[in-house]
């Protein structure tokens, strides 16, 4: 509070990119530190970050192949689909599930001058990010090698999953500042997000739904990020329906909300 | 756990020295200056351009009117059924009727059309559209900005200002126009409309005439096939001199055969007459002369037959095959024929029209642009922006203490 109460200090914009290189830093500092307390001082404990979401993704496919054989979207192979419609839940639910805790875990480390509340959480969904990224990247080299399916348009796979990260990050500060509020709100977020997946369409596509279900789903801007994703990947094999607007409409207001209230229960969080 | 001293993480430990509650609760000063400090940025990245907005609607925005249209593209009954062909042409209009069904596939080419250089084109040879969005009364922004614009760029407003919709669901297309005076917006709208059907007119007249061609050449080749079958018999028949070879074959044969029998009777009775005549009775001669006389004709008759390469076996193999040809050339005439009339049936079906629901209407109240909508979102937007920015803003300036 007391970096606000000194807004009124002369100088102000060139101490606000002082304070962002400094930001910029600590973000840095403690992504190397949440990979080493995630994956441990172990070479290959940092691929399980790629790896957790690929074996999902991959076991989804194969229950999906091993129910329905028979593809029902023509030229898209069923396991790329269920692959491409996965990640990003996965991440999605990654962001959002994790940061209830996140605050939590990182007490300690508040008690650094130089460390705040915005830093820590940024610095693990910014993790999350560049795992999703990853992974994308390398289901786009592995899919185009192997199943000769070049994505369609690939500013549109980048902007859906910068959309699905803001969103994510959004309501995952929501998410963390409830879950210190109160603990009804922390036991509350973990089914809701489990609840979220049949809403958010991200293993059936929006067009092989009825129209009335559709515009239903269409109000959940999930759908919307996993259509553009799918659109990114698969282009016209598949029609979509998205509204980038929508989304960032959304983004836009869990992301204000996630930091008011980031900034609102910081007083009430000690320990 | 509680630890001692009680110290909140959020509180840097340089500000320990500080009383806590002095630093949460800054004094009124510096909490006015902080203030009007956010407030400046605020009316300057959320105020001002809200006011810049606004202040464009309520004084520089000139009203725009809407035309609305909505049409569907229909195909003449196209059920694949047996007997819709013949009902279809039976029954008329009212049965074509009856059977339509919308056209998907050329709505959406449709809907493709509305939005494409070809239309702007279409539309432009006769109607004034550059004009239509330069008008007077047309503020400067939302103008057309050329007055001889390129094709491109045209078509970029144009895509502003005229738009089409499907919906699946009904299948109804709707276009719906904007220009500066509500008679340009209905007559514009009324004039795309006009383009819309004669590019499903070119459709229904280019699959009729596709469907038709194969059918018509299928037919006249028949037709070939069948003169030249019967030409090459009539010009056999001339050649050989024989109406039918076969039955002249069939003839001869059977003379042939009588003329066997006849000499093997006279054989018989020669033998048997050997027996008790003496051998210069004139009987004997004369059935010895009968027996040469049967043989030469026998001869002659095998001679006939078996000529060189006229003879009566090719005669007969030539003309089977020309007879089987002619047959076979009958045979698929017929069946051309048919699919001719199938094909005529089908393209009847295949006709698509555009069945207007409703004609452009002409516009009494300028629907745009929504001026008070457009400065509430922008207004809520920036705002929103603002929000984050400023939250992002302080908590980067927090770590430059």
């Amino acid at each position: 509070m007391s970096g606000a109460s000194r807004l009124g200090d002369p100088g102000g914009v060139s101490r606000t990119l002082r304070g962002a290189r400094l930001q910029l830093r600590v973000i840095q500092a403690l992504l190397l530190r949440e990979m080493q307390t995630r994956f441990g001082r172990n070479q290959l404990g940092f691929l399980w970050l790629f790896l957790e979401p690929l074996l999902l993704a991959g076991a989804i496919a194969t229950i999906r192949w091993a129910f329905a054989p028979t593809n029902p979207y023509p030229g898209i192979p069923i396991f790329v689909f269920a692959l491409v419609g996965y990640l990003p839940y996965f991440t999605f639910r990654a962001i959002v599930s994790r940061a209830p805790g996140t605050l939590q875990a990182n007490m300690t480390l508040l008690y650094h001058q130089q460390i705040k509340l915005l830093d820590v959480v940024l610095a693990r969904h910014a993790l999350e990010f560049a795992a999703i990224i990853t992974i994308m990247a390398l289901i786009v080299f592995g899919v185009a090698v192997w199943a000769d399916l070049l994505p369609n348009s690939i500013p549109i796979l980048l902007v859906g999953l910068v959309l699905l990260f803001l969103f994510a990050h959004g309501l995952g500060l929501c998410a963390a500042a409830a879950a210190a509020a109160s603990e009804i709100a922390e036991r509350l977020i973990h089914p809701l997000v489990y609840l979220s997946l049949p809403l958010s369409g991200a293993l059936i596509p929006l067009h092989s739904l009825d129209p009335s279900i559709r515009a239903v789903l269409l109000w959940n801007p999930q759908a919307h990020i996993h259509e553009m994703v799918r659109e990114g990947f698969f282009g016209h094999l598949l029609p979509s329906y998205f509204d980038i607007g929508y989304v960032v409409f959304w983004v836009g207001i869990v992301n204000l909300l996630g930091l008011a209230a980031l900034r609102a229960v910081r007083p009430r969080l000690e320990f | 756990m509680k630890l001692s001293p009680p110290t909140r993480p959020s509180e840097p430990l340089a500000a320990s020295g500080v009383e806590p509650s002095a630093a949460r609760l800054p004094p009124p000063p510096s909490r006015r200056r902080r203030t009007s400090r956010i407030g400046r940025w605020f009316a300057l990245l959320v105020l001002v351009p809200t006011a810049i907005l606004a202040a464009y609607y309520a004084f520089v925005a000139a009203p725009l009117y809407e035309s609305e249209a909505s049409f569907v593209v229909r195909n003449r009954g196209a059920m694949a059924s047996a007997g819709a062909g013949a009902d279809g042409r039976g029954g008329g209009m009212a049965g074509a009727f009856a059977t339509s069904r919308p056209a998907m596939e050329e709505a959406r080419a449709v809907l493709a059309y509305i939005d494409s250089h070809a239309a702007v084109a279409a539309i432009r040879r006769d109607t004034d559209i550059v004009g239509l969005w330069r008008v007077p009364e047309a503020d400067a922004l939302s103008r057309l900005w050329w007055s001889e614009p390129q094709a491109e760029w045209l078509l970029w407003y144009w895509r502003r200002r005229v738009m089409a919709e499907f919906d699946p669901e009904t299948a109804v297309l709707r276009l719906r126009v904007q220009a500066y005076r509500p008679e340009d917006a209905q007559g514009l709208a009324a004039r795309l409309l006009q383009a819309s059907e004669t590019l499903v007119n070119t459709f229904s007249a280019r699959s009729i005439a596709d469907t038709m061609r194969a059918a018509q050449e299928d037919v006249e080749k028949a037709e070939a096939r069948v003169l030249a079958a019967r030409e090459a018999l009539i010009a056999f028949r001339e050649r050989e001199a024989a109406f039918d070879p076969q039955a002249a074959a069939t003839g001869a044969m059977s003379t042939l055969a009588a003329l066997n029998n006849t000499l093997a009777q006279a054989r018989t009775e020669l033998a048997e007459r050997r027996a008790f005549m003496r051998p210069d009775n004139p009987q004997l001669q004369i059935l010895q002369n009968r027996i040469a006389a049967l043989q030469a004709q026998i001869a002659a008759e095998r001679q006939r037959v078996t000529r060189g390469e006229e003879a009566l076996t090719q005669q007969v193999a030539s003309f089977e095959r020309l007879e089987l040809e002619r047959q076979l050339a009958d045979r698929q005439l017929a069946s051309a024929v048919t699919s001719l009339e199938q094909a005529r049936s089908d393209a009847i079906r295949q006709q698509v029209f555009i069945m207007r629901v409703a004609d452009p209407h002409l516009p009494e109240w300028p629907r745009y642009p929504r001026g008070t909508f457009n400065t509430f979102t922008v207004f809520i937007s920036l705002s929103v922006l603002f929000g984050i920015g400023w939250l992002l803003v302080v908590s980067a300036r927090e770590h430059a203490n």
